[in-house]
C-alpha cells in the first residue's frame, strides 16, 4: 500500500550506525552500502524500524529535543530512500516538490556506472601506507624531474610527429584511462590501507577517459590530518609516478604520457579549480587544526546536501581561491623578477619562444600563463553574461540601467478611459464590478505620474486610496521594527499596492518608491465601497479583503516571507479567520492544542498562571508548538482588544507538509526568529 | 563592521550568547538566566566564591546568580539578607553584593546585585560547554532498528556528540564545537592526533560531561572518574 510521508513507517535494511563526531555512518550488510548522515539524525536512523510513522518520529524528537531538524531530516530521507537503505522504499509516495528537493542542477560531463559494493581488507595498515605513500610521493619527485626542460619545444616536437588529429585524440584518451584508472585504484588501495573498506567503485564515463572511479565521499571516513594530506599529495602528483615507472618499461608512447602528466598535474595546480590542492591550501590557510575542518572546505554534493551552512561558507571560500589566483599571479610576476626577467610582452614572447630554458625557468613561464589565463577566462564570462543581460535584461539583473531605460518611456496618452476600464476588469479585485460601475470608479480616480527616485508615499501617511501600477514599477519598502532593516519588494505593472487602506488601515505601513518613472492610478477606499455595494459585490469585496489581510500578513513577516508562494497561498486557502472580541479567550493554558495562530488585526496577552506576561501585536504568532505535538498549551491567550486571527490546523500544516516541506524548514526558522527576537530585545535594553 | 554583522546573522546559534539563548528557547532552562551546574574540582575558567574568608561550594550558577552551599551560616540566616561576595578568578577578584533570595538546609539561592559587567562574558564563555551539554539527549534504541556502535550515543541539535563505549580502553569520544577529544580509563583524555588536552579544556570537557541531563550510569562513571583525574594531575 502507497502512502505520504507523514504516514510512511521506514524501515531502514539490517545494518549498524558508527558515530563518528559530527557525523554517523550507517553501514548495511547486504548489499554492502553505506551513507554518511549528521549526527543530529542518528535519533531519526535508531528509530527507523519500521514500527513508527514519519509523523511519530517527529513528534518525539521534537519532544525530545524542543526543536525538529526538518530540513536535515528531509535530506536524510530522500537519501535514504534514493540510495536503497529503506527495506519498504516501494510503500512511500513522493510528491514531485519532495523529489526534486535535494536534486541540484549541475553541470555533469561525466557518467557513473556504480558497482554498488564495497572492497573490504582483513585489517588496516597506517604504516604500510605511510610508507608506501611516502615512497609513490618521492617517485613522483624523481618522474618530475623528467618535465621537459623547453616546455613549449617539446609540444611543438610532439605535435609535429602527430600524423592524424584523431589518432592523437584517441591516444591521449587511452592513456588518461590508464593513468586514472591507476591513479584511483592505487587511491582505493590507500584507503585499505587506513580504514580497511573503500565504498561506491564506478565505472566512469567522461570526454578525458573512461576510467575506474572511487568516490571522494570515501575520505569523510579518514580521521587523521597527516594521512590526509599525504594521500591528496600522492594522488596529485600520481601521474608523475607512472613516468619512470613505464619509462623503465620502455612504454612506445612516452611522449604522450607525459603531455598528459601534465595536463593532469595543471589542472590540479588551477588555483581557480575546486581541486584538492585548493582546498588542502584553503584549510592551510584558515588555519584548521581538525580533519573535519580540511572537509568542511572540500567541495562535496554530501556536504552540500546535509549541511547547507557549510555549502554556504563554501561558496564564500570559493571566492577566496580566486583571491588566491591573484595572490598566485602577483607571485609569479615576483617570482620573474627573482630570475632576472621582467614580465608581460616579455613572458609571452618566452612562452612561443622558448629554447632551452632552465626547467625552473619554463615552469615559472607557465604557471604565470595558466594564472593569466584564468583570470581570462573568468573575464570572458562576466563578458559573456553581460551580453546576455544586454539582450535578455527581464531575465537578467545585473544590467538594471538597461532596464530602466527599457521601461523608462511612459505614454499617459495611451491611457484611455475604455483601456483603464479593461485593465481594471482584469484585475481580480474589479472583476465583478459592471462596466458602468468601473466607468465611475474611474471618474473618482486619478491618474498621477512618478518620476524615477520620487517617493509615492512614506510610513505613516493617511491611508485613503489603493494604487494601480499601470506603468514603470516601484519598490514596497517595509519595516518589521523601526531600527530593523526595511525588507523590499519590486513590483511590476500592472498590479495593486497600498491595499491596506482596503481593510481600515489608518495609517501606511509600508513606503513606496518609485524605480522608474512610473504611472498610478490612485482609486479612493471609499468610493469603492460605494460602488461595490451599488454593484451588489459586497461580499467579493468582504472575500477580498479578508485575503488582502492574510497576504499583507504574510508579505510583511520576516519568518512567512522565506516560504513559497505556493506554500503561502495554500495556507492562506486552508486556514481560517477567527474574529475575537475585547477580553474573549482563544485558548487557556492547559488545553490540549492543534493549532497555529496568526494576529492579522489588533493585539492580544499572553497570560501564565493568570499573570500577563507579553503582549503580542499585528503581525506575530503563536501556538507553533502544536502544530508538530498535541502538547498542552503553557500559557493562557486572550484579545486585548478585538482582534482578527488566522487558524491553521496541524491537519492542514501536514497536508501541507507532503507537498511543500519548506513549511517544514519554516517551522525550523520560527525558533531561530524568536532567538533573534530575544537577542534584539538584548540589544534594545542594553 | 558589515561582514561582521552579515556573519551574526547568518550562523545563528555559534556565539556563546546565541547558544544561552538557543538553550532558553527550547525549554532546556525556563528561567530569565541559563545556569549550569559546576563540577568538582579546582577550576579556573569558573570563580570562586569566597564567603567570611571561607570557599564555598557552587552547586550551579548563572548570570543572574548561584547556589551556594553554607552550611556554616556565613551569609548569614535570613532570606532577603544583603551580602558581599568575593569572586575570584585567577587574574582578578571582584566584591559582588548578593542577596540571599531563597534558602533549603544549608543551599543558599543567591542573586547577584552588582555583578561586574567585565566579567560577563568571561563568566558566559566559561558556562558555555555547561550550555551546550544541556542540548545533549542519548539516542533511542529500538530492539528492531539499526544497531549502533557504541554502548551509549548521546547527540544535540548543535552537532555536538558523546560517544560512550564498554571497551577496556577507550572510554568515550566528545565532539563538542571546538573541543574534540577520546578519553581512555584512567588517563588524561587525548586529542585524535594522541596528544594530551589542555588543562582548560579538560576543565571545558568537565563542565559539559556534568551538565548533561539526566545522565546513565556509565556518564556518572565517566565523570567520576575524570574529576578524579583532574584533581590527581590537574596540577
Amino acid at each position: 500500500m502507497k502512502v505520504g510521508l507523514e504516514q510512511f513507517r521506514p524501515k531502514l535494511k539490517a545494518g549498524r550506525l558508527i558515530p563518528s563526531g559530527r557525523v554517523v555512518i550507517f553501514e548495511v550488510d547486504q548489499p554492502y552500502d553505506q551513507i554518511v548522515l549528521p549526527v543530529a539524525m542518528s535519533d531519526f536512523v535508531a528509530m527507523s524500524s519500521g514500527e513508527f510513522t514519519v509523523r511519530q518520529m517527529i513528534e518525539n524528537i521534537y519532544r525530545k529535543q524542543g526543536s525538529v531538524p526538518f530540513k536535515a531530516l528531509l535530506d536524510t530521507i530522500l537519501r535514504l530512500y534514493h540510495g536503497g537503505f529503506f527495506e519498504n522504499a516501494h510503500e512511500l509516495t513522493l510528491s514531485s516538490e519532495l523529489q526534486g528537493w535535494t536534486k541540484q542542477k549541475k553541470r555533469k560531463w561525466s557518467l557513473d556506472w556504480t558497482f554498488g559494493q564495497r572492497l573490504v581488507s582483513r585489517g588496516t595498515v597506517p604504516g604500510f601506507f605511510y610508507f608506501a605513500t611516502l615512497g609513490l610521493i618521492v617517485a613522483s619527485g624523481l618522474g618530475l624531474l623528467n618535465w621537459p626542460s623547453s616546455t613549449h619545444g617539446f609540444v611543438d616536437e610532439w605535435m609535429a610527429r602527430q600524423h592524424s588529429l584523431w589518432v592523437t585524440l584517441f591516444k591521449i584518451f587511452a592513456i588518461n584511462s590508464m593513468v586514472l584508472t591507476v591513479r584511483h585504484w592505487v587511491s582505493a588501495a590507500q584507503m585499505l590501507m587506513l580504514k580497511g573498506k573503500v565504498y561506491e567503485l564506478s565505472l566512469r564515463f567522461s570526454p578525458w577517459g573512461i576510467y575506474l572511479h572511487m568516490s571522494d565521499e570515501n575520505t569523510e571516513l579518514l580521521d587523521n590530518r597527516l594521512f590526509v594530506s599525504m594521500l591528496h599529495l600522492s594522488q596529485i602528483l600520481f601521474p608523475w609516478a607512472l613516468v619512470p615507472a613505464l619509462g623503465y618499461l620502455e612504454f612506445r608512447h612516452m611522449d604522450t604520457l607525459i603531455i598528459s602528466a601534465m595536463g593532469l598535474t595543471i589542472w590540479e595546480l588551477n588555483p581557480l579549480a575546486n581541486t584538492r590542492i585548493t582546498a588542502l591550501i584553503r584549510s592551510l590557510i584558515f588555519k584548521k587544526n581538525d580533519v573535519s575542518g580540511f572537509y568542511d572546505f572540500e567541495s562535496s554534493d554530501l556536504k552540500k546536501q546535509i549541511f547547507p551552512e557549510q555549502a554556504r561558507s563554501e561558496k564564500k571560500f570559493i571566492t577566496y581561491s580566486h583571491l588566491l589566483g591573484l595572490g598566485w599571479t602577483s607571485f609569479m610576476i615576483f617570482g620573474l623578477h627573482l630570475i632576472g626577467q621582467d614580465w608581460g610582452s616579455v613572458v609571452l614572447n618566452r612562452l612561443l619562444h622558448i629554447q632551452d630554458q632552465p626547467v625552473h625557468h619554463s615552469l615559472v613561464y607557465w604557471l604565470v600563463a595558466l594564472s593569466w589565463t584564468s583570470l581570462a577566462t573568468l573575464c570572458s564570462i562576466q563578458l559573456i553574461r553581460s551580453i546576455a543581460c544586454f539582450l535578455k535584461p527581464t531575465y537578467f539583473s545585473r544590467l538594471r540601467p538597461m532596464r530602466e531605460y527599457l521601461h523608462k518611456r511612459i505614454s499617459v496618452g495611451r491611457w484611455t478611459k475604455p483601456e483603464l476600464t479593461k485593465t481594471l476588469s482584469l484585475l481580480p479585485m474589479f472583476s465583478e464590478y459592471q462596466p458602468q460601475h468601473l466607468s465611475q470608479l474611474i471618474d473618482s480616480s486619478t491618474l498621477l505620474t512618478f518620476n524615477k527616485g520620487q517617493t509615492l508615499y512614506y510610513y505613516g501617511d493617511p491611508a485613503t486610496a489603493i494604487q494601480i501600477l499601470l506603468e514603470g514599477h516601484v519598490s514596497v519598502q517595509r519595516r518589521v521594527s523601526p531600527q530593523g532593516q526595511p525588507w523590499v519588494t519590486h513590483l511590476e505593472a500592472i498590479s495593486i499596492f497600498g491595499d491596506s487602506a482596503l481593510i481600515g488601515d489608518q495609517a501606511r505601513s509600508a513606503q513606496i518608491e518609485a524605480t522608474a518613472d512610473s504611472l498610478v492610478l490612485s482609486v479612493p477606499v471609499d468610493r469603492i465601497e460605494q460602488l461595490a455595494a451599488q454593484a451588489g459585490v459586497l461580499r467579493q469585496l468582504e472575500v477580498y479583503r479578508n485575503k488582502t489581510m492574510v497576504t499583507q500578513f504574510f508579505s510583511s513577516s520576516p519568518v512567512f516571507r522565506s516560504l513559497s508562494p505556493e506554500t503561502i497561498d495554500y495556507l492562506a486557502k486552508s486556514g481560517q479567520m477567527e474574529f475575537y472580541d475585547q477580553n474573549q479567550t482563544v485558548f487557556r493554558q492547559g488545553d490540549v492544542g492543534d493549532s497555529l495562530y496568526l494576529v492579522l488585526r489588533g493585539s492580544v496577552d499572553v497570560l501564565m498562571n493568570s499573570a500577563k506576561i507579553r503582549e503580542l501585536n499585528k503581525g506575530a504568532f503563536f501556538g507553533e508548538i502544536a502544530l508538530i505535538a498535541n502538547i498542552p498549551r503553557t500559557a493562557t491567550i486572550q484579545a486585548r482588544e478585538p482582534c482578527v486571527l488566522f487558524r491553521i490546523t496541524s491537519d492542514t500544516f501536514w497536508g501541507i507538509l507532503v507537498n511543500h516541506f519548506d513549511l517544514g524548514v519554516f517551522i525550523e526558522s520560527i525558533s531561530v526568529e524568536r532567538l533573534r527576537e530575544g537577542l534584539r530585545a538584548i540589544r534594545e535594553s542594553a | 563592521m558589515f561582514w561582521r554583522k552579515k556573519r551574526a546573522e547568518k550562523y545563528a546559534y555559534r556565539t556563546t550568547s546565541e547558544l544561552f539563548e538557543l538553550a532558553r528557547i527550547l525549554g532546556v532552562e525556563r528561567r530569565q538566566n541559563v545556569r549550569i551546574r559546576f563540577p568538582s574540582g579546582k577550576l579556573e575558567s569558573l570563580p570562586k566564591v569566597i564567603a567570611g574568608g571561607s570557599t564555598l561550594f557552587v552547586q550551579d550558577i548563572s548570570l543572574g546568580g548561584c547556589c551556594l552551599h553554607d552550611p556554616l551560616e556565613l551569609l548569614g540566616p535570613h532570606v532577603g539578607q544583603v551580602a558581599e561576595l568575593v569572586m575570584a578568578w585567577p587574574d582578578q577578584t571582584y566584591r559582588v553584593q548578593s542577596k540571599i533570595v531563597a534558602r533549603i538546609d544549608h543551599r543558599r539561592h543567591i542573586q547577584f546585585l552588582d555583578f561586574p559587567t567585565d566579567r560577563i562574558e568571561i563568566l558566559k564563555k566559561g558556562m558555555e560547554p555547561g550550555v551546550r551539554a544541556q542540548l545533549m539527549r542519548i539516542t533511542s534504541r529500538t530492539t528492531l532498528g539499526p544497531k549502533i556502535k557504541a554502548k551509549e550515543l548521546w547527540t544535540s541539535i548543535a552537532g555536538d556528540s558523546l560517544q560512550v563505549f564498554d571497551e577496556i580502553h577507550m572510554q568515550a569520544i566528545v565532539t563538542a564545537h571546538l573541543l574534540e577529544c577520546n578519553i581512555m580509563r584512567q588517563a588524561w583524555p587525548v586529542r585524535a592526533d594522541k596528544s594530551a588536552i589542555s588543562k582548560e579544556e579538560f576543565e571545558s570537557l568537565l563542565i559539559f560531561l556534568r551538565n548533561i541531563s539526566s545522565p546513565t550510569p556509565a556518564l556518572t562513571e565517566l565523570l567520576t572518574q575524570l574529576e578524579m583525574i583532574f584533581s590527581e594531575r590537574g596540577d
